[in-house]
């Protein structure tokens, strides 16, 4: 990078140019007569209110190199982080964040100035653009931004009245599983998981959004299952309070439910991809379903706050996460689908399928994605409700 | 500092040295109660009163979240439930911990320091850890199970020992157990041995003596180590959610949810109210019986 900027002492300096510089080689070019006085004052005035409120601040001249960042454990991971700080002599710092709403509380208190990035899922992502904590997205600067699959560009969760808010990385719908040795024909509706002859052996996922994935199943459907009336929000309770007693475990992350199949405590559930994964290198007889009814899914993007300190170095981090380096480290640590055509393409074949990124098109439309539930706290109520009472 | 000095003449008490150096002794413990516990205490049960509209609190005062507490019998069946077990897993480690206790602090005398340790030892592995043990030797093809089907007591597994109320009350009491083990080792081991001499000598037997003499005299250990248990069972949600069956959730699920998964912190402060309210009663009665203050022993 240094030999780019050695000044040809033959050829007038623009300030763009100088302004790449360090001050004190500024300084001593100006000495040997290499700058003139006039691009000297130039350059101090281009610099001169960042020079002085760097001075002012005191920290400043280390937060351009630094990022703090809210967000779900392992999107930072050293493994493939470190690539980025190298190349980019900056630090990443990462607070993990325990929910959607951990993180949007964390932001407000800090309104959106606590910390510079955030991966929201896309039951947050309408929250913290209404409450204005995180700003648009400039695609311009995300050189890996046209790679991504048309259908993660801008997708309704984070595209909002023409503005893009967020870098779409990660994705996973949650399907249903079932033990094969078991259950010898295969389940075709999330009914399977109320159905009484496998009473003792169902698990499903201990969270209200999950309200939405039975909403599936009420007659007549919802037009929007994440948008839900208080007579169909009372269809759901129903089949939930239906369900309890056949219930064996609820279950709460991803590992624990690779358990429950590996352990042999269940039969039937609701799933992520990646526990699958887990379930079968643990030795159990698993297979995925998409039932009829559709399937819901997350996702993951990256948003700038709106009080972020250092915007470019924030286009920096994002395009490398949605480079191959970043991908393939999200793909590798936590086993979630990527976004990043050029890089699913090079995957091996049985990877790209497990994980259903073989053929997006398809099942994205198969895939009702989340959304901000805006009464979640009546969700919760009704969740708990029926799985507490 | 006059006024230090006026008061020690007046109280002919400690040198205003001592005086500051019992105020600098103090000072850090007090402020970090004040800044970190007491002033973030008020602030969340201020939110008790307020409500919340999607994404903003309002900072009206509202009775509404405590009507929404008792009209909805969600939330008074979770609290007694919760009281309920927190009251079933204090009085089964006070039956466990009362003889170990007592051995440990009466007839040990070679190698206590070591069974001490022994008794803290779970305390350093993660709690965490510590409760998915428990599905390891609870489970349906779990070490307890095969046993029993081993030993032909059973033909099948019983599913009843994992994800059950039984199977929380177990954890629970292996998890807390130390927390009612040492309070109740220090009340006996300070027992003079003079006093059990004396009720032998006026011819008390075993039970007498253990009822007139040793129990009266350990009650402080006694509450205090059910203050610790049942507190830490009635605020934990983790062994609910792990261990316990389908349903059994208590409390502090229900108000973790509230904040961290419905954004209703209001909701969830006011579901503090009436733990407190049973905290505080037990302190109460249990300043009555000497456990917090100089014990009387």
């Amino acid at each position: 990078m240094q030999s780019d900027h050695t000044i040809d002492p033959f050829r007038t300096v623009s300030v763009d140019e100088l302004t790449q510089l360090d001050p004190a080689e500024v300084w001593s070019q100006y000495r040997s007569g290499r700058i003139s006085r006039r691009d000297l004052t130039k350059f101090f005035g281009a610099i001169g209110l960042a020079a002085m409120g760097s001075k002012l601040l005191g920290g400043q001249a280390l937060a351009a190199t630094e990022l703090n960042a809210i967000v779900w454990e392992g999107y930072t991971a050293e493994a493939f982080a470190k690539k980025w700080e190298d190349a980019n002599d900056a630090k990443i710092n990462s607070t993990f964040m325990a929910s959607s709403d951990d993180a949007f509380a964390q932001l407000q208190a800090g309104g959106g100035s606590n910390f510079d990035l955030v991966t929201a899922s896309n039951d947050l992502t309408q929250r913290l653009v209404d409450a204005k904590l995180v700003q648009e997205i400039d695609t311009s600067k995300l050189s890996n931004f046209p790679d991504l699959v048309e259908q993660f560009q801008k997708p309704p969760y984070i595209y909002f009245d023409d503005k893009l808010y967020g870098a779409n990385f990660a994705w996973g719908p949650t399907v249903l599983l079932y033990n094969t040795e078991t259950i010898t024909t295969a389940p075709t509706s999330w009914n399977a998981l109320l159905d009484e002859q496998y009473s003792g052996r169902i698990a499903t996922w201990n969270a209200p959004i999950q309200i939405a994935q039975y909403a599936l199943l009420l007659d007549p459907r919802p037009d929007d299952i994440y948008v839900l009336d208080d007579d169909q929000l009372a269809g759901v309770k129903d089949l939930l309070v239906k369900q309890r007693p056949l219930i064996r475990a609820y279950w709460n992350f991803g590992g624990e439910l690779a358990e429950l199949y590996v352990n042999g405590e269940i039969d039937i559930s609701d799933a992520w991809p990646y526990a699958t994964l887990q379930a079968q290198e643990g030795g159990a007889t698993v297979a995925e379903v998409w039932p009829e009814e559709g399937v819901t899914g997350w996702s993951d993007s990256w948003m700038i706050t709106s009080g972020a300190q250092n915007v470019d170095l924030c286009y920096s981090w994002i395009d490398f996460m949605l480079g191959p380096d970043g991908q393939m480290g999200v793909l590798e640590g936590n086993k979630y689908a990527i976004t990043n055509q050029k890089v699913i393409d090079s995957l091996p074949e049985d990877l790209r399928a497990s994980l259903y990124m073989d053929n997006i098109a398809e099942w994205y439309d198969k895939i009702l994605m989340w959304k901000n539930v805006p009464n979640m706290d009546k969700w919760l109520q009704v969740w708990q409700e029926a799985t507490a009472s | 500092m006059a006024t230090t000095v006026a008061e020690s003449k007046l109280t002919d008490q400690p040198q205003p040295g001592q005086m500051l150096r019992g105020i600098a002794l103090l000072a850090p413990p007090v402020v970090w109660m004040l800044v970190f516990y007491l002033i973030p205490l008020v602030i969340l049960l201020v939110y008790a009163f307020w409500s919340v509209d999607y994404l903003t609190v309002v900072r009206e005062l509202t009775l509404e979240n405590f009507k929404t507490i008792v009209t909805n019998d969600l939330y008074p069946r979770v609290i007694l439930r919760t009281i309920a077990i927190a009251a079933i897993v204090t009085s089964i480690d006070i039956a466990l911990a009362f003889p170990i206790a007592y051995f440990l602090a009466r007839k040990v005398t070679k190698h206590r320091e070591l069974l001490l340790m022994l008794v803290i030892f779970p305390l350093w592995s993660s709690y965490l850890v510590r409760a998915f043990a428990w599905r390891t030797i609870l489970g349906t093809n779990g070490i307890l199970n095969s046993f029993l089907q081993w030993a032909h007591i059973t033909d099948q597994p019983l599913t009843f020992l994992l994800f059950s109320k039984e199977a929380m009350v177990l954890t629970f009491s292996q998890v807390w157990l130390p927390f009612m083990i040492l309070p109740l080792y220090t009340v006996l081991d300070q027992l003079p041995k003079s006093l059990l001499e004396a009720a032998a000598d006026l011819g008390g037997n075993g039970w007498q003596t253990f009822r007139r003499v040793v129990l009266p005299l350990a009650l402080p250990g006694v509450v205090a180590g059910s203050l610790s248990v049942f507190s830490l069972t009635m605020g934990d949600y983790i062994t609910p959610t792990l261990i316990g069956g389908p349903g059994d959730q208590l409390i502090g699920k229900i108000i973790a949810d509230n904040f961290g998964t419905a954004n209703n912190w209001p909701l969830g402060a006011a579901l503090v109210f009436p733990l407190l309210l049973v905290i505080f009663t037990m302190l109460v009665v249990a300043n009555r019986f000497g456990a917090l203050g100089r014990s009387s022993v």
